[in-house]
Parts: structure tokens; C-alpha cells; sequence
């Protein structure tokens, strides 16, 4: 059924059919979500940008062109949401709010283990918010299974290999920081 | 292989984003090449633990603000609706005019309407005006719900492929898709039915109706066309009613292959 490929969806959403966005938002709002979601850790955040996402493609549905794929579309513009919210708030891109990080007590029975699990999370917590906005942009994007690297390049500005060399980098980086923890 | 080209595949090895051939050359190299082993294992390792973060699932909330605002900038698009609709529902509802006289007026506006839409409306929507296109819809709507339950499979047919024709179809359209796909004892027209339906998929109401739809079918090739659609939807809701339906026990083998590999596509 071509006529719900994203393309066609997104086709129908220019050319005056916005109805057409509700099938491209449930498709893409766990992903969009998670993004925002792991780059943050505030929940309530990342639906707010979620939201700002989809605003802009309603806005800037113009400027989507049939021969780019509508995932490296829309996530150019989760970045570039991303990147607005940074400006705006004038964070620091390296500092830790594990506030915001959600560990939910399951009802598991062996509390040891969820403290194990909630350990391994703050680790991670800590290790990412080491690295640089763009490095967790990248690692995150990357773990995307249908995000290829030709994807992922287009999405950052860049040439598939340079996006290839970046996640390398940015992996190494994240592998020695969880070294440097243990160690600690 | 050679170390130039490992180390341009590396971060795709590690990521297991590799087809199997590649992967196979890339374990060979590293039996080769042992010294490399340590730094794959920590980028390995690295990968592995981003896993450990925990996402959320975003509140109904997300969802409400999203179509709210949909539904504002769809109520931007449309103009205030034409007369026509209620110049005519005011004609054949009117008291001054007798039952006979109505039937008379209604068989006329069913051939006049099958004619023109038929004959006059072959290209697209998007070429007319607005207030015209809204008012073929609302002429066509009345059309399908004419014609969706009458005895004749190819009427029934008709009104489904008027159906698809819409541009937005109305609850009661909707309603009545639903009531066509559950009840009509037409194959052709369920599978039709399914086709209408998923040009409407964007909306909630419809997708949950379509996961709902799965297990109560017996016809294998309406059974097909909705798993076929629920991987083109990448729909993980209906991922449990597919399961049910795995466990029927007169369920063909053919389904039951497909089924499974449905779900496959979409876990």
C-alpha cells in the first residue's frame, strides 16, 4: 500500500490533507520521544518537544523534499528542536540531573538486583552527560536499527563516513569514561 | 580485509549493523588480528550498556495535545460549509412533501449522484475548490450510506470504493466501514472494505478498530490482508490479537506462516 508509505503520507500533508500528519506522529513519536528523552532525561520535557517537532513540520511542510527520507527529515528537525532548547535555556550540555533520571522500583522481589540495575542506569547517566551534546545526539541516533549510517550523516550534516567516524569516536569516548568510573 | 578497511567498518561491526557476509569477514579479521580484540570488547561493552537506560512511556497526554492541535489547524483549512447540503436535506425532509413524492426524489438524487460522480468527478479533489470538493463529499457520503446495505454485493462493493473516494470520512462512515467489514458475507467486499479503512489508519478509533477486526475474521485472505496491514502500520498493538489468532486451532498453515512473520516485521 504505497499510499501509506511516509513519502505519500507527507506528500498528502503538503498538499493541504494535515490529517494525514496522525499516521507519521504514530509512527515516529516513541522514537522522537526516546531521543528527547535520553538526551535530557525529563519526560515531561521531551513530550513538550515532541509536540515542537511535529509543530515545525506543519510549518515547514514546504520545505520537505520526495527524495529525502522522511526519518532523516524529521529527526533534523528534532536536532535542530534540540538545539533551540539548549540556546534558549543556556544549559550547560555536560551537566548531570539525575533528578530527572526515572528509576521506578519494579515489583521485582530481589531488591538487590534493582539496585544493581539502578546503579548500571546512574553509571550511564553519569558516563553521557560527560560527553558532549553532539556525541549523545550521535550515539543515540545510532542505536536507532532503521537509522543507517548514510541516514544518520544526512541527519547531522555530514558524509555517511564522517558520521561513521563520529559514533567511532564518540563510542570510544563513552567506553573510556565507564572505564575511568570503574576504576573510581 | 585489510586494517584500513576494519577500522572503516568497526563502529558498524559493533553496532551489529553488518550483513552476515560482512560480519563473517570481520571475525575472521579479528582471529588474525587478536591485538584489536581488547578495544572491540570495550566498544562492545560500551554499546551493550547504552541499553541500560530506561525510556518511559510518554502520557496520553502527549497524544491529547497532538491531535488537539491537528484538529485546530484542519479547522483552519475548512470554510464555512455550503448550503447546498442543507438546502437539500431541507427539501426531502420538509413536511410539505408527501412519502411518495420523497422515495421519488431520493431514487432520482441516487442516479443523478452515481452519474455525476461516476462521469464528472475522474480527476483529483485537489483540482477543485474547496467549498466544491466539500460539498462531492458530503454528496458522496450520502451515496455510500445509500448503497452499504443493500442486497447486491457489487452496490455493497460501490459503496465501499465511494467510500475510499473521501477525503475524510464522517464517524457514521466509519461506523458503517466497521459494521461492513464484520458483517458482510462478501469476501470482496470485506477485502475492499480493509483498503477504505486504511486510508483512514491516522486515526486512533480506526487503527484500534482494525486491531480488533484480526481475530474475529475466518476468511484467511481477509485475515492476510489485515496482518498485511498491521505491518505496513507497524501497529505493535496488534501484535497480542495476531497471537490470539496463531492459537485457533482451525487456523490455515498458510495464515499461521504469514502470521508469524507478520509479527516478526513489527516486534
Amino acid at each position: 500500500m504505497d499510499h501509506l508509505s511516509d513519502d505519500a503520507l507527507m506528500h498528502k500533508v503538503r498538499t493541504g490533507d494535515p490529517q494525514k500528519l496522525g499516521l507519521l506522529y504514530e509512527r515516529y513519536k516513541k522514537r522522537l520521544f526516546g531521543f528527547f528523552y535520553q538526551m535530557h532525561k525529563d519526560a515531561a520535557l521531551a513530550e513538550d518537544m515532541v509536540q515542537n517537532v511535529f509543530m515545525r513540520v506543519l510549518k515547514h511542510k514546504n520545505t520537505y523534499k520526495m527524495e529525502n527520507k522522511f526519518v532523516a527529515w524529521i529527526f533534523q528537525i528534532a536536532r535542530n528542536v534540540n538545539y533551540d532548547h539548549y540556546r534558549k535555556n543556556n544549559r550547560r550540555v555536560n551537566q548531570v540531573e539525575l533528578d530527572h533520571a526515572n528509576h521506578t522500583i519494579s515489583g521485582e522481589r530481589d531488591i538487590d538486583e534493582q539496585l544493581v540495575r539502578n546503579e548500571k542506569i546512574d553509571a550511564l547517566h553519569v558516563a553521557m552527560s560527560q560527553l558532549s551534546s553532539e556525541k549523545r545526539e550521535l550515539l543515540v541516533l545510532s542505536k536507532f536499527k532503521e537509522l543507517k549510517y548514510k541516514e544518520i550523516g544526512k541527519i547531522m550534516g555530514c558524509s555517511e563516513g564522517n558520521a561513521r567516524t563520529k559514533v567511532h569516536r564518540a563510542l570510544k569516548e563513552l567506553s573510556g569514561i565507564f572505564l575511568e568510573l570503574e576504576k573510581g | 580485509m585489510d586494517q584500513i578497511e576494519f577500522s572503516e567498518i568497526l563502529i558498524e561491526y559493533v553496532s551489529g549493523k553488518l550483513s552476515p557476509d560482512k560480519q563473517e569477514d570481520c571475525d575472521a579479521f579479528l582471529l588474525a588480528h587478536p591485538e584489536h580484540l581488547q578495544e572491540v570488547e570495550q566498544l562492545k561493552m560500551a554499546w551493550l550498556k547504552l541499553d541500560d537506560q530506561i525510556i518511559p512511556e510518554p502520557s496520553e497526554q502527549m497524544d491529547n495535545r497532538f491531535y488537539a492541535m491537528l484538529r485546530e489547524e484542519s479547522q483552519e483549512k475548512n470554510t464555512n460549509k455550503d448550503t447546498f447540503l442543507n438546502r437539500l436535506r431541507a427539501f426531502f425532509f420538509s413536511d410539505d412533501i408527501g412519502l411518495t413524492m420523497r422515495q421519488v426524489a431520493f431514487a432520482c438524487l441516487l442516479l443523478v449522484g452515481g452519474v455525476f460522480l461516476g462521469n464528472k468527478f475522474q480527476k483529483s479533489v485537489a483540482d477543485v475548490s474547496p467549498t466544491l470538493a466539500s460539498e462531492t463529499d458530503e454528496v458522496r457520503s450520502e451515496l455510500v450510506m445509500a448503497l452499504i446495505d443493500q442486497p447486491s454485493a457489487s452496490k455493497r462493493l460501490q459503496a465501499v470504493n465511494e467510500a475510499n473516494k473521501l477525503d475524510a470520512a464522517t464517524d457514521i462512515i466509519i461506523d458503517a466501514l466497521f459494521k461492513t467489514l464484520h458483517n458482510d458475507p462478501n469476501i470482496n467486499v470485506r477485502l475492499a472494505t480493509i483498503e477504505s479503512l486504511s486510508k483512514y489508519a491516522a486515526q486512533p478509533k480506526v487503527r484500534q478498530g482494525l486491531v480488533e477486526s484480526i481475530n474475529q475474521q475466518e476468511s484467511p485472505l481477509v485475515q492476510l490482508a489485515l496482518a498485511d496491514l498491521m505491518v505496513t502500520l507497524q501497529e505493535k498493538g496488534s501484535i497480542d490479537s495476531m497471537k490470539e489468532l496463531l492459537e485457533q486451532p482451525d487456523i490455515d498453515t498458510t495464515v499461521k506462516q504469514q502470521i508469524r512473520s507478520s509479527i516478526e516485521q513489527i516486534s
